[in-house]
């Protein structure tokens, strides 16, 4: 991918858009018009949280994921799940089930993302005792978080923790590990499945690093169909010792999940919109003294994911239930060392996260002055009713629209109703004279 | 509140107009966001933006803590930031203790909501390249800073 582009894991199939403009209503940095009655994504301000798939009605919004069959191409194949997959699922499918039905369907190892917590926990340690790491420290966990800073908050980019999320830690490890007992890389592919849009183009475009360390990423919920007639199937497996996930692994991805871990003021938010108050908040320094800050742009962490199946609640309540009952014998004995610790350790780190702000008018000053004093004028005689109709979301982003040349007055319904018919297609809009009399009303 | 519809008739140049209602310790704040949202979108750097932003709020919630009500101005051009802010209030006795960190005339009250701790004059000084300060007793307060750009 040539540089300054981005990958985007959210496609909206244009044959099933009817440009209704509820996506376009709830992207938190204005990145869809309707345009010629079709959805359209502004590449470099998409940050790919997802909300505008939660909004769409027709479901003409998807996460592309890799096709499953790609997986044959190697003859390791493993996956990495997040620990939110087994929130998926009644109890009555234990962890063995689970990871047996996806070596059932064709993987051959089966390692849960949050398998490299520990580095993550001793990264953290070491950049807030060092100094030169501005406060609050923000976590890198998030992909859409980390994405929405660089185009919103560019002042803030430096607050992000340089520490590399859980799946590409667990994924050099595991690769290493068979690296060691003589597998050439290109016999082993490694896979995540992702809960989230972001986390794919986390992986398929990252921040902060040249290369990605996963050759592919499923998405939860085509995998869930693939996996589900398999747990059907299957009998009752006797439960393996030393299988479990620690509390810590099996609920650093949901709310509070990393938060817990950290000392001093401390703070952890989720849902995309509450952490864009607070990191509003945060730049004007209205928020003091703070240590460490969790952003989720998901509403329960990753069991909110837009790729999950089952309710956030219910998969949160099944994920604490379980970091509850699972007593510490029963945890997960890994067999990396202390040496691979450290090598993993000395991996952790990521390049500079750069902000690339959607915000500004123009690159110089006069300019900007000049264009913002036409989109105050604009803003005077628009009706500022934010109704979506011109194909913008708001009147606002509306002026801004005309200001950058993106857009006419004339599309704007207050004007003229040939505003309408170019923001759709004619055959949406209907002549009055036309329509029976039962279906009109009357005064 | 920001008055929406007073745009400048002056080209490259911009002046943005906010009432501030003196008690309103709730909506402290509101004019520093709202010029942050409009600095951010002419490219000013981010660290200017933050020295504006946190002298504006400490001059906001002197309105409010102290006077009776007042009028936020900030102009922006090619050179900075200019913001001036009038109120009509009890005034400042003598500015050059008010100057002085620490140097309070809030009330028990005032400072129990976590506000009035006499960093406000010094706060603003420190982020800005030049503060005047005019005052009348019983009448009022002008104060106006800059921040070049």
């Amino acid at each position: 991918m040539a540089k300054g582009e981005f990958y985007h894991a959210l496609k909206i199939e244009r044959d099933k858009c009817i440009g209704c403009v509820h996506c376009i209503r709830v992207c938190p940095t204005q990145a869809l018009r309707v345009i010629g009655g079709k959805a359209t994504l502004f590449g470099k301000r998409c940050v790919d949280c997802g909300e505008c798939l939660r909004a769409c009605p027709v479901n003409a919004i998807s996460v592309a994921g890799d096709d499953f069959e790609k997986i044959f191409d190697y003859r390791i194949r493993i996956a990495i799940i997040p620990a939110v997959i087994y929130g998926q699922f009644s109890k009555k499918h234990s962890y063995q089930k689970i990871t047996e039905s996806l070596k059932n369907i064709g993987f051959t190892h089966i390692y849960e993302a949050e398998r490299s917590i520990p580095v993550i926990i001793r990264r953290f340690k070491s950049i807030i005792e060092g100094d030169g790491q501005p406060k609050p420290l923000i976590s890198s966990f998030c992909p859409a978080i980390v994405r929405l800073i660089q185009v919103r908050f560019p002042s803030l980019t430096g607050n992000i923790a340089g520490v590399k999320p859980p799946v590409d830690l667990t994924a050099i490890m595991v690769r290493e590990q068979l690296r060691k007992v003589g597998w050439a890389d290109e016999e082993v592919g490694i896979f995540y499945v992702t809960p989230c849009a972001a986390k794919i183009a986390a992986v398929k475009s990252p921040v902060g690093e040249d290369i990605s360390y996963v050759d592919g990423v499923i998405n939860l919920n085509s995998l869930y169909n693939r996996m589900y007639p398999e747990l059907k199937a299957m009998e009752d497996v006797r439960q393996k010792k030393n299988r479990m996930l620690r509390p810590e692994e099996l609920l650093w991805s949901l709310t509070r999940g990393e938060s817990v871990h950290q000392s001093g003021r401390v703070l952890a938010v989720d849902g995309i919109q509450n952490a864009i108050d607070i990191l509003e908040k945060i730049e004007d320094d209205e928020v003091r003294n703070l240590d460490f800050l969790e952003l989720r742009a998901c509403d329960e962490g990753c069991a909110g994911g837009v790729l999950n199946v089952e309710n956030r609640f219910l998969a949160v309540e099944r994920l604490t239930r379980k970091a509850r009952i699972t007593a510490e014998e029963e945890y997960h004995k890994d067999n990396w060392s202390e040496h691979d610790w450290l090598f993993l350790e000395k991996k952790s780190g990521i390049g500079e996260i750069n902000p690339r702000s959607i915000l500004s008018l123009d690159a110089d000053l006069k300019a900007a002055l000049g264009k913002m004093d036409r989109k105050r004028k604009i803003l005077d005689i628009l009706p500022l009713v934010d109704c979506g109709v011109c194909g913008s979301p708001d009147c606002d982003t509306f002026a801004e629209d005309i200001i950058q040349g993106r857009a006419t007055l004339d599309k704007c319904v207050f004007f003229s109703r040939e505003g309408m018919v170019s923001t759709w297609t004619s055959d949406k809009i209907k002549d009055i004279n036309n329509i029976p009399d039962e279906i009109k009303g009357t005064d | 509140m920001l008055l929406l519809r007073q745009a400048s008739n002056r080209f490259s140049e911009m002046e943005l107009t906010y009432r501030v209602e003196g008690g309103d310790f709730a909506g402290a704040g509101h004019s520093s966001s709202e010029v942050k949202k409009v600095l951010k979108q002419l490219n000013i750097p981010p660290e200017i933006i933050k020295r504006i932003v946190v002298a504006l709020y400490e001059a906001e919630v002197n309105i409010v803590a102290h006077a009776w009500r007042g009028v936020i101005m900030v102009e922006i051009d090619t050179s900075g930031i200019k913001c001036i802010l009038e109120d009509e209030g009890p005034g400042i006795p003598e500015i050059d203790k008010a100057m002085e960190p620490g140097w309070t005339t809030a009330s028990q009250a005032v400072r129990e909501m976590g506000f009035g701790a006499g960093m406000g004059l010094p706060n603003i000084k420190k982020n800005t390249d030049r503060l005047e300060i005019t005052s009348e007793v019983g009448v009022g307060t002008r104060v106006e800073f800059e921040v070049l750009l």
